[in-house]
């Protein structure tokens, strides 16, 4: 039966160890352009979505990261910008990359961008808006945020470190300090946007997206050092972090 | 003829996001565009800001490459969903997907594998067939594929099947020559046997792209379809050959590994253009978009 053939076929694709599948007349030299099709095309839909990982651990050691990762997680969908999800997962536990402590948050972050890019358009607001909402509601108020937005905070200071090779195809890292960051990744028009938040303005901002009122998200983080409320909401206004102001009276 | 009246008979491109900005400088005269339909399967971005604005100057053909039609497990109703989003958002002229398969239980293998020719398969592709063209709304063009191996069980050569599951089904056809050439020569057909029995009354579009060389074990020549360079000679008579027995076909150069610069493109566009004029030369050829 065909669905018999396909199950051997997928497991020789798979494994080249195993023969040329039953019910496929084939020389090895002819199966195996199957065998490298796949894992090659893998490979490299990996290298487009994860550039920079690339370039930290250098072709040769990617190439062979890649196929361990393709041998042992297959799309499980036929949309290429999906794939990947679990990759810093892997470069976290993969014992080969493990002296480059940062590489499976460098990882994380380029996800969360190819995310941000693909996420739904949504036409932010400006600061203004807040000149609507009658004083006495303000603190009642929550934000919906905009569809691209994705916060992320690491030991590493991956943004910089991702914004390094942004502007060179090696950049000397050699400056960077071993220093926490949080990253703000949006979308407001057609470019994705990387920016560091402080302590603070994450907490707000992380607050305020899991549909915190703007009260409630004050009273919560005003023991935070630097906690400055309007300075933040200042800064995601302009970053076209949030789309509407929702009064709820 | 039941396909697409809208596809201008002309020469067409793959459409690479690298080649945007030079094309909408350059506003070249080009036939259509077309662009892989899982590329345009996120929900917003710069992909679906590209693709609006080129398809306010081009007609746009969406070729699906994920469907798996040829799979004996039952189509992904939501990659099938999303297909006809991209359709019903896009309005392609042509509409397309593969005889070939590429997912089983659930693993997405990315690669178009090849599917034996069988009284079981048949049945399977038609109602596959069926299941796009009812759900999609809309007739797709079948696309000959481009293969490796064989299979040891066959109640059909290649030519027959898909000539079964038009007559089934009723969808268009996607005559590719490249791959015709590519299995021809890695199987020992006769490529324009092939061309000469193909259905090419119900051929919505063609499609000629390059291919690289290997070896197999003997030392004979095996050809994998690379899509990574320029149309071979053999590749380009074979177009010839069918443009000479139906010259009114939509044709297209597929090229997506090893890209060129667009001029690089456009003058493979150009070559195209002129076989379509010289197969043409007794008749008007109109843009009909």
């Amino acid at each position: 039966m065909w669905h018999d053939i396909q199950s051997d076929f997928s497991a020789s694709i798979a494994d080249a160890a195993l023969p040329t599948p039953h019910g496929v007349v084939a020389t090895t030299e002819r199966f195996n352009i199957y065998r490298n099709n796949v894992a090659v095309s893998l490979s490299e839909a990996l290298g487009q979505t994860f550039p920079v990982v690339k370039v930290l651990v250098g072709e040769e050691f990617f190439a062979g990261m890649t196929q361990v990762y393709v041998q042992q997680n297959k799309p499980t969908s036929p949309l290429l910008m999906e794939y990947g999800d679990t990759f810093s997962d892997f470069v976290e536990t993969f014992p080969p990359a493990a002296s480059i402590a940062y590489l499976a948050d460098v990882a994380a972050l380029e996800f969360a961008w190819l995310r941000a890019y693909h996420a739904a358009d949504a036409d932010p607001v400006a600061i203004d808006v807040l000149a609507t909402v009658p004083e006495d509601t303000l603190d009642t108020i929550t934000f919906r945020m905009h569809p691209s937005l994705i916060l992320m905070s690491s030991d590493w200071p991956v943004a910089s470190i991702w914004h390094a090779h942004q502007e060179s195809a090696a950049p000397d890292l050699s400056n960077l300090t071993a220093t926490p960051e949080n990253i703000m990744i949006v979308r407001p028009a057609l470019d994705v946007k990387t920016a560091g938040l402080s302590e603070a303005s994450y907490a707000f901002a992380d607050a305020l997206m899991t549909g915190m009122s703007l009260g409630a998200a004050c009273e919560a983080l005003e023991d935070i050092d630097g906690f400055d409320p309007s300075q933040h909401l200042t800064e995601l206004f302009l970053a076209g972090a949030i789309t509407d102001v929702i009064t709820n009276i | 003829m039941t396909i697409s009246q809208t596809a201008p008979l002309r020469a067409g491109a793959s459409f690479k996001a690298d080649h945007f900005a030079d094309i909408l400088e350059a506003k070249p005269d080009v036939g259509f565009f077309e662009v892989h339909a899982e590329n345009y399967m996120g929900a917003g971005g710069p992909p679906h800001a590209q693709l609006e604005r080129l398809r306010s100057d081009y007609p746009i053909s969406v070729h699906g490459v994920g469907l798996s039609i040829g799979g004996a497990d039952g189509l992904d109703t939501d990659h099938l969903d999303r297909l006809k989003r991209v359709v019903d958002r896009y309005r392609p002229a042509l509409f397309s997907e593969h005889l070939a398969w590429s997912t089983h239980q659930g693993a997405y293998l990315n690669d178009l594998l090849a599917v034996p020719y069988t009284d079981e398969t048949l049945k399977i592709v038609a109602e596959h067939v069926d299941q796009v063209q009812s759900h999609v709304g809309r007739t797709m063009l079948l696309e000959n594929p481009s293969t490796y191996i064989k299979f040891a069980e066959n109640d059909f050569d290649e030519v027959a099947f898909i000539a079964e599951v038009q007559k089934r089904t009723g969808c268009g056809l996607l005559l590719d020559v490249n791959n015709v050439y590519v299995s021809a020569v890695n199987h020992g057909w006769d490529a324009q046997d092939y061309i000469a029995r193909f259905p090419l009354d119900h051929v919505g579009e063609i499609h000629v792209a390059g291919h690289a060389a290997s070896e197999d074990a003997d030392g004979s020549v095996l050809l994998i379809d690379a899509h990574n360079g320029v149309a071979s000679d053999p590749v380009m008579a074979l177009l010839t050959q069918a443009l000479t027995q139906r010259s009114d076909i939509p044709t297209l150069i597929e090229w997506d590994n090893d890209l060129p610069d667009w001029p690089g493109l456009y003058r493979e566009v150009d070559k195209i253009s002129a076989v379509l004029r010289g197969t043409n030369s007794d008749q008007e050829i109109t843009d009909v978009a």
